[in-house]
């Protein structure tokens, strides 16, 4: 038996041998033929067919065609809905659902510190991410749940209640692959509000963790909990759900609303409180007001995809007040979700800002919203930004115009001049485009440029103008950053409500000031308001 | 980065053309007009007694309008109960619809700009008081393209013509219902200052909306403590603060017209010098010395009795 196994031993090491000879001259063979062909100048490749779209996924491409690597829209953190592939190989959550009241989606570049709020109704929760976090940039997923959504499939510990919204955290990195502990820990600030706390000792509270295989929820160490700002602050490099626990505070919790406790105080015993009327309402004598409170009414959602420059800060205004930012991927397409929103008519709008902070036009539309339904907002197309290296250019001599727009897209550009002359340019693999154009055609004067921007048969608005004059000298252009934005009265770089007050505050009024008073008539009226309108940024 | 070379020119005869065509499209077409449209909320006949509600439209016929103002005037027989801007395209009022004798004036911005046909601005509730023919009419308006000049567009009004029945009405309802459970959309507060208003002073900046009944008034609230009890009073934005030190809780409340509430809260800027904690920590320190200091006083006092 022994004699067999001996026999055995040696006829497997004598195949292994031969097997690592046999490897030995292939490797060998190849090298060979590699100097042959060279030296024979003769580049001899073998394509098997690498680029997106050969349903094989192979390096830099998270997916191909139906090819998903056996990810689903659960591995993102959404709860249901398809998963996709899009054009360029990337995953595309956008036919992914989730129960969310909030949810984004932000592109983290790990060489920069970064920082996102994720806004849900009063409630909010903070990352702050330091330099050099990861090895690569990394997308991170933000799902905000009302606490019933955890209660049954993630229960608190025995004691312990949910305090505000849960939160379901990830990190993807450039492979479509969760990331579940990142280099260097990112800072967390949770905020809750005094109704979140009615019944709860507020000095118990304190952050915990709950990863995916965990059966559990860990408590996070190293927590901050500010009472007097309602923010609990603790680090982690690991990522998954978070929540904020709390003890019931002794009398409430018991299962009786006392006779010291009410709706606001001790919710868990006494229910949640219901809005009323308050006395003496403009609507009283309507008929309404009457105090009968009816079911929560179902959230509807919106959604939103698009083009704007290649890895842009895109901005979403819900009737000209930020609800949402978020980046576009490599490609320029970007997506964002709004959730929690009443139903009625919404006017959205939509803008980006291009690498060196040069603002778009808006993209402006007015959208109904119905209790229960998601709206799809698709095909937006941001207008290129757009600027010229000269404020004043010598007759003859260039001038350049240029700005970023849709990776590859072809841009139009118009000169208002006596006559309107259009030139076109071709944006690089960055949507950066740029066009020296000969002004021997110009006459002496003011001149305006616009651009706009076509892909794949669609077309974007016109962006806004830039202003030049064509005289007998050079005169080179400030920076369009550092230019004040008419309307911006308060001089911080926006034009929002802030500017508004202050225009609304001289309406009709004698002696406005000058920084009011945009058209120079002497007056501030409907004009005005107009042009104010117009650079609006929110 | 390549420059293509199909730079081409729009030449004076094909501009010739474009403008004749253009000036018979305006002049014979009434394209590009913004048109105004007051039109009723149902089709009930009006009858004395029982409130009926018109809406003031806005159709941009395609052009971008970002900002309107004008007036509605309307007759005697009808007296105006209350004005809305519910589900209104309008984000923020330079005026906000009010009552003026027999006129409702209104004047707001849309920033990016309207491009639609049925933009509610403001709905208006009147209450029939006498029997008769009339006509609710849209006059002085105007509406700006969202161009960055302030363009005024041309401008076409429907007004809406009114016939008052005369009946004993018994058991129906009179008044129009206001059904909204909704609180008003959530908003931020802001303090500034600016040295063209308040002579410099800090003041208040706030707005929301309603998609329901629209926003009926707003109550602030400014408190040393962290509490939503206390006096409310009715304000506006913006608001000159009392508080100029910045050392107080900001309340607002923005009330819809069905009495929903949606209150907000700003911290205060700043805490006074007896709530800095580098006070407190000095003050924790001398008092410690205090009781130190008062044991070594004591306990030599002892020594010497003994």
């Amino acid at each position: 038996m022994k004699e067999i196994n001996k026999k055995w031993e040696i006829r497997q090491k004598s195949r292994a041998r031969n097997f690592i000879l046999a490897l030995l001259v292939l490797v060998a063979l190849a090298i060979s033929v590699q100097a042959q062909t060279k030296e024979a100048g003769v580049s001899l490749t073998v394509t098997v067919g690498s680029f997106c779209g050969n349903g094989i996924v192979e390096t830099d491409e998270q997916c191909d065609g139906s090819q998903l690597r056996g990810k689903s829209c659960a591995d993102f953190g959404f709860s249901e809905g398809t998963l996709a592939c899009s054009s360029a190989c990337q995953f595309n959550m956008f036919f992914c659902t989730t129960n969310a009241t909030a949810t984004t989606t932000q592109n983290f570049v790990c060489s920069y510190a970064n920082e996102y709020t994720l806004h849900d109704s009063n409630n909010s929760a903070k990352i702050a991410l330091p330099p050099n976090f990861y090895n690569q940039d990394l997308n991170f997923y933000a799902f905000s749940y009302n606490k019933s959504v955890f209660q049954s499939s993630k229960p608190p510990p025995s004691g312990k209640n949910f305090i505000g919204k849960v939160y379901d955290f990830s990190f993807v990195d450039s492979e479509g692959d969760l990331v579940s502990t990142i280099s260097q820990a990112a800072v967390l600030t949770i905020a809750y509000t005094d109704g979140d706390v009615g019944g709860i000792t507020e000095s118990s509270l304190a952050p915990y963790r709950r990863g995916i295989g965990d059966t559990s929820w860990q408590l996070v160490s190293g927590a901050t909990v500010d009472t007097a700002n309602n923010t609990v602050t603790f680090p982690t490099a690991n990522f998954s759900s978070f929540v904020l626990l709390g003890s019931p505070s002794p009398s409430c919790g018991d299962g009786s609303c006392n006779s010291s406790e009410t709706c606001s105080s001790c919710s868990t015993d006494c229910g949640a409180c219901s809005s009323s009327p308050s006395p003496g309402g403009g609507g009283g004598g309507g008929g309404g007001g009457g105090g009968s409170i009816s079911a929560p009414t179902p959230t509807p959602n919106i959604a939103f995809s698009g083009r704007a420059y290649p890895k842009s800060s895109v901005t979403i205004l819900k009737d000209a007040q930020i609800a949402a930012t978020t980046v576009a991927d490599t490609l320029g397409v970007f997506q964002a979700s709004l959730s929690g929103l009443s139903a009625g008519n919404y006017i959205f709008s939509v803008y980006s800002e291009d690498k060196d902070g040069i603002r778009s036009s808006l993209v402006t539309f007015p959208v109904s919203i119905t209790a229960g339904a998601i709206t799809n907002i698709t095909g937006i197309f941001i207008a290129p930004s757009i600027a010229v290296n000269k404020q004043e250019v010598k007759k003859g001599d260039d001038i350049a115009i240029f700005g970023q727009s849709a990776v590859e897209s072809e841009v139009t550009i118009m000169i208002n001049s006596d006559e309107t002359i259009f030139t076109k340019t071709k944006a690089d693999k960055d949507g950066i485009y740029l066009h020296n154009f000969d002004t021997s055609d110009l006459d002496y004067g003011n001149h305006m440029a616009k651009s706009k921007a076509s892909l794949g048969g669609a077309i974007s608005g016109f962006s806004v103008g830039t202003g030049f004059k064509v005289s007998d000298k050079n005169v080179l252009a400030v920076k369009s950053v550092k230019k004040m934005l008419r309307g911006d009265a308060n001089g911080d770089g926006k034009v929002n409500l802030v500017d508004f007050s202050i225009a609304a505050y001289w309406y009709k009024k004698s002696n406005p000031p000058a920084k009011i008073d945009l058209n120079s008539d002497g007056k501030v009226d409907l004009i005005d308001f107009s042009i104010l309108a117009f650079n609006w940024t929110g | 980065m390549k420059n293509y070379s199909s730079k081409f020119k729009i030449n004076s005869k094909l501009l010739l053309i474009v403008f004749i065509f253009s000036f018979f499209i305006f002049h014979f077409g009434e394209a590009n007009a913004a048109k105004f449209t007051l039109s009723l909320s149902d089709f009930n006949e009006i009858v004395i007694g029982r409130q009926f509600k018109v809406n003031l439209f806005l159709d941009s016929e395609s052009s971008s309008i970002n900002a309107v103002e004008g007036k509605i005037n309307f007759p005697e027989n009808i007296g105006l109960y209350s004005v809305s801007d519910g589900g209104s395209i309008i984000s923020f009022w330079a005026e906000k619809p009010k009552i003026g004798g027999n006129e409702i004036s209104f004047a707001g911005v849309v920033p990016g700009g309207y491009n639609g046909s049925n933009g509610l601005v403001f709905s208006a509730v009147f209450t029939p008081k006498a029997a008769g023919s009339s006509v609710i009419k849209i006059i002085n308006v105007k509406a700006l393209l969202n161009d960055g000049q302030g363009t005024p567009a041309p401008v076409s009004v429907s007004n809406l013509p009114v016939k008052v029945a005369s009946y004993n009405l018994t058991s129906e309802k009179l008044q129009v219902e206001v059904k909204d459970s909704e609180k008003p959309e959530t908003f931020s507060l802001q303090v500034t200052r600016d040295e063209s208003m308040f002579d410099g002073k800090w003041f208040l900046v706030f707005t929301t909306q309603d998609k329901g009944s629209g926003i009926d008034r707003y109550e602030i609230k400014e408190s040393d403590k962290k509490q939503k009890k206390g006096e409310w009073k009715t304000a506006e934005s913006p608001y000159l603060l009392s508080d100029q030190k910045l050392y107080s809780y900001i309340y607002v409340k923005a009330v819809d017209k069905a009495g929903n509430e949606r209150v907000v809260m700003l911290e205060p800027a700043f805490a006074p010098w007896y709530k800095r904690p580098l006070v407190d920590i000095i003050v924790g320190l001398g008092i410690i010395i205090v009781v130190l200091f008062s044991i070594w006083l004591w306990q030599r006092f002892l020594k010497k009795k003994h």
